[in-house]
């Protein structure tokens, strides 16, 4: 690390280009994952990343370079290619004044990845894989990944800004395998949160594994999923990659920044079903997608997005929020320093309403139960979005039926928010990875158990 | 500190740790790119970036690091690493490295041709691609996408049974989503191009491409649920067939992760069907010589008319089964394990062009967009169930566009249905060449 005069120097020597803005991000992660086969550990990958994203504005334009040349000679190079791009001379000498983000930490960490002997950390894996391949006799294959990260950032910019922030993840992914009559079905389950190793005093790795081994023994038995529209009632915690998706992505800037969103120009509008309220917040304590400050060093706030189905927020980064003409919401997140920041989703949810999900089930005469759902994905402009239901039930005349495999919904995001009409008191919030431009980040999701009026399922006639 | 003291270094403290054999990756490399908006450049990235991955053998296991920065402390690090990784690593499985023996190709993946351009050429290259899409019709509202990129690598690999290997490529890509829009619905259209050098990037046809795609599909109903022909336009027969190559990786088939577990020798698909791994494929980016453990890559058939004739093996599992690795290791990004897969995967192209191919079908379905294909396919049984526009085709001619429906089907099931492969293919995204095809039953749901 260098002093603040130095990073002063070389963010100066960006802005005598005649850049309007300018920023350091550095980075210096250790990473490592252990990945396990039939109880067997076949691979384990370890190492560090360290590198300097630098960044500069003028007007809307963003310039960017990284580089893993570190030293103060390194940085000023960067900082000169930048300039030469927007190569307008201007007077940039005076020391800039740091005011250091200051806060208190909410993302606490008792076992960093670097002090917990591995050995320990395969042991937590075989519990995972025991609590799988015992589930059940249709158990063929069961893979265990151990996914961790410390991840200490140092950010600087031409307004002064000085944050520095540490994020360790912690991840159990568990993918089983169930074979019957030839047939071949997974299930996976994926816990994970911004915490050291005493991550597992909260998750039983046994009872995550046999989770991940319900789902593909329930699914190698099940039939095809019928295809056609129908009422479709979401389960809680990761069914929210449903509002994820759907939504979330066109309240980014990415898009409504150009105007290339469905949710462009609609705050303080009705963009959904009066019982639909949900937030984006990074704040939760130790949440697999909080931060303290977000990756330009603007503090993390909880966001409100939609209330009782108005639009009251989107998502905004410092680049966005010039284009835009609005405040940052504190929500600038990438992958790493290989990327410039743009606004992202961390924990995003749909708030209870005041069903319990029982009640949601029996008022419903014919549709899909999707239990859990896998990735998606959506196009923001134009609202289409699709997903994987990985676990589905039928619902017949208000009751859970059987089970049904292979189902797909697709729809528009922007239709889907004015069909759910009933939504249960059962938040949960489930973890996944969420990709976009700035790169892929630990992202959370969630929602209580809620309806659809109606949605295309995609399945076998 | 220079590469080759790094490895000197390295090779020394792994002696000294205990391990038997050690091997050093080492990549060098740089990305340049752009984008327009309104006329303007939107965003620009300038990027130099280098890694490195130390694996040291023990009593035939592995263990692995990797870093960013060539220094002492770095090679003490990775070593140290590499042997806690090591050491908690079990299983029957025994790894090797390659010992430098074998033919090597003379394939040429670098031309510094994208080096040679000025930042302002580059500029006009991708302002007046989003121009051209914009201008191509009044419908066309804006171009949320349109990008340019050039990328440089130089990868060596080293280690002590002898190996010393070197190789350097580059190439670039352009995407366009266009944006078109009329009283009733907004579409996107998207065209990307995969190129060796500036010269091949044809800007009027990936723009006109990507906002003709837009404007054809406004105004989309929808379709009735049922069993349809299929023509998949090239791109996207591609990419649904990119994203199944992990049933071609021994791994996955010792493992009994993949559906064509015992099926070698037999025939699982049309006779229509010929598939190759092309390593030196001359428009791809990613041709090279070697793969990433050292061992020199071959051009070879997966698929012939619909017999498999290989599987594709690293070293592990080439050892595993007293076989030869086929050159097919892939590092991938370093936060995990290599795994195995082609090169580039090329679908032997047919005689009949797009439109034959559509007047063939008759009836049915022109598919040109899969959404969903990193969530809604099953890697390891076949199924998938995608979201999917295109066109209705009737009479032998594109009639209507069609949206918001999905197809269900199993990859082996449309590897038999395959009627008749074009003679357009196209190199894509999913490192996959492929022309359009036509497959006759695919279940389709949507009203």
């Amino acid at each position: 690390m260098h002093s603040d005069e130095a990073y002063s120097a070389v963010i100066n020597r960006i802005l005598s280009g005649g850049a309007d803005f300018a920023e350091i991000f550095l980075e210096e992660r250790y990473t490592g994952s252990i990945n396990m086969v039939q109880g067997e550990v076949e691979g384990s990958v370890s190492g560090k990343l360290f590198g300097a994203g630098l960044r500069a504005f003028k007007g809307t334009r963003s310039i960017y370079a990284y580089t893993n040349e570190l030293s103060f000679d390194g940085l000023m190079k960067v900082a000169e290619r930048l300039r030469a791009v927007i190569s307008q001379d201007r007077v940039a000498d005076s020391v800039i004044d740091f005011r250091n983000e200051e806060f208190v930490d909410i993302c606490p960490v008792l076992f960093s990845p670097n002090n917990v002997p591995k050995k320990e950390k395969v042991r937590v894996m075989q519990l995972a894989h025991e609590g799988a391949s015992t589930f059940s006799a249709t158990i063929s294959q069961v893979i265990v990944n151990f996914i961790e990260y410390d991840q200490n950032v140092w950010i600087y910019n031409s307004e002064g800004v000085k944050a520095q922030d540490r994020r360790v993840r912690t991840r159990l992914a568990i993918s089983a395998v169930a074979t019957k009559d030839g047939q071949m079905e997974s299930g996976f389950y994926g816990p994970g949160a911004a915490m050291g190793f005493e991550f597992f005093n909260m998750v039983d790795p046994r009872a995550a594994g046999e989770r991940a081994a319900r789902i593909a023994d329930r699914m190698v038995r099940a039939e095809f999923a019928p295809a056609g529209r129908m009422p479709v009632i979401i389960s809680n915690e990761f069914g929210g990659v449903i509002f994820h998706e759907a939504c979330g992505h066109a309240l980014e800037t990415t898009g409504v920044a150009k105007g290339a969103s469905v949710f462009a120009g609609k705050l303080g509008q009705k963009i959904a079903n009066e019982c639909v309220s949900a937030v984006d917040d990074p704040t939760i304590p130790n949440a697999w997608g909080s931060a303290n400050v977000d990756d330009e060093g603007t503090p993390t706030r909880r966001n409100l997005l939609i209330e009782k189905g108005v639009l009251k927020s989107y998502m905004i980064d410092r680049l966005g929020g010039i284009k835009m003409k609005m405040k940052p919401t504190g929500s600038a997140r990438r992958q790493d320093y290989t990327l410039a920041p743009t606004s992202r989703m961390s924990n995003t949810f749909l708030l209870p309403g005041e069903y319990y999900p029982e009640e949601i089930i029996a008022a419903t005469d014919y549709g899909l139960y999707a239990k859990s759902l896998g990735g998606g994905s959506v196009m923001p402009s134009t609202g289409e979005f699709n997903f994987a239901v990985k676990e589905g039930y039928m619902i017949e005349k208000g009751r859970i039926t059987r089970p049904v495999r292979g189902a797909t919904l697709i729809g528009k995001g922007n239709e889907v928010l004015t069909k759910i009409d009933m939504v249960g008191n059962d938040l949960e919030r489930g973890q996944g990875m969420c990709g976009s431009i700035s790169g892929s980040i630990p992202a959370d999701v969630g929602q209580p158990t809620v309806r659809v009026s109606e949605l295309i399922v995609g399945g076998r006639n | 500190m220079d590469f080759n003291t790094f490895a000197d270094k390295a090779f020394k403290i792994s002696r000294e740790k205990g391990f038997d054999e050690a091997e050093i990756y080492y990549s060098r490399g740089g990305e340049f790119q752009l984008s327009s908006l309104k006329g303007e450049i939107d965003s620009y990235t300038d990027a130099s970036s280098i890694e490195v991955y130390f694996r040291g053998l023990k009593n035939g296991k592995i263990g692995t690091a990797f870093s960013e920065i060539l220094s002492e402390e770095t090679a003490t690090l990775l070593v140290e690493e590499a042997f806690e990784n090591c050491s908690i690593a079990s299983g029957e499985d025994v790894y090797i490295f390659h010992d430098g023996t074998g033919e090597y190709s003379s394939f040429e993946g670098y031309s510094g041709a994208f080096q040679k351009k000025t930042v302002k050429e580059k500029i006009d290259t991708v302002v007046s691609l989003e121009k051209v899409a914009l201008e191509y019709d009044k419908k066309i509202l804006m171009v949320p996408t349109c990008r340019s990129a050039d990328t440089w690598s130089e990868v060596t690999i080293i280690n002590t049974l002898g190996l010393n290997r070197r190789y350097k490529s580059d190439g670039g890509f352009a995407v366009v989503v266009s944006l078109a829009g009329d009283e009733k619905s907004k579409k996107t259209g998207f065209s990307f191009s995969l190129v060796r050098t500036p010269e091949e990037l044809d800007v009027k046809r990936v723009a006109e491409e990507a906002s003709k795609r837009a404007i054809d599909q406004l105004g989309a109903g929808n379709v009735k649920s049922g069993k349809y022909r299929v023509v998949f336009r090239n791109d996207v027969f591609g990419q649904l067939f990119g994203t199944f190559t992990s049933m071609y990786s021994a791994d996955n088939v010792q493992r009994g992760l993949s559906v064509l577990k015992g099926k070698m020798g037999t025939v699982i698909g049309s006779s229509k069907l010929t598939v190759y791994d092309d390593p030196f494929l001359p428009e791809s980016p990613y041709s090279k010589p070697f793969d990433d453990e050292g061992v020199p890559t071959c051009k070879k058939a997966l698929v012939e008319k619909g017999e498999l004739k290989t599987f594709l093996y690293d070293l592990r599992t080439a050892a595993k089964e007293g076989t030869n690795s086929t050159g097919n290791s892939v590092r991938g990004t370093y936060r995990s394990k290599p795994s195995i897969a082609p090169v580039n995967t090329v679908i032997r192209s047919g005689d009949l062009n797009l439109d034959e191919l559509i007047e063939t079908m008759g009836e049915g379905i022109f598919v040109t967009d899969l959404t969903g294909l990193h969530s809604g396919t099953n890697q390891v049984s076949g199924e998938f169930s995608l979201g999917a526009s295109g066109f209705f085709v009737k009479e032998g001619k594109i009639s209507n566009p069609i949206e918001q429906f999905t197809i269900s089907s199993n990859i082996l099931k449309v590897y038999n249905g395959i009627v008749e492969v074009g003679s357009d293919s196209v190199s894509s995204i999913y490192r996959v060449s492929s022309p359009s095809v036509l497959i006759d039953e695919i279940d389709v749901a949507s009203e």
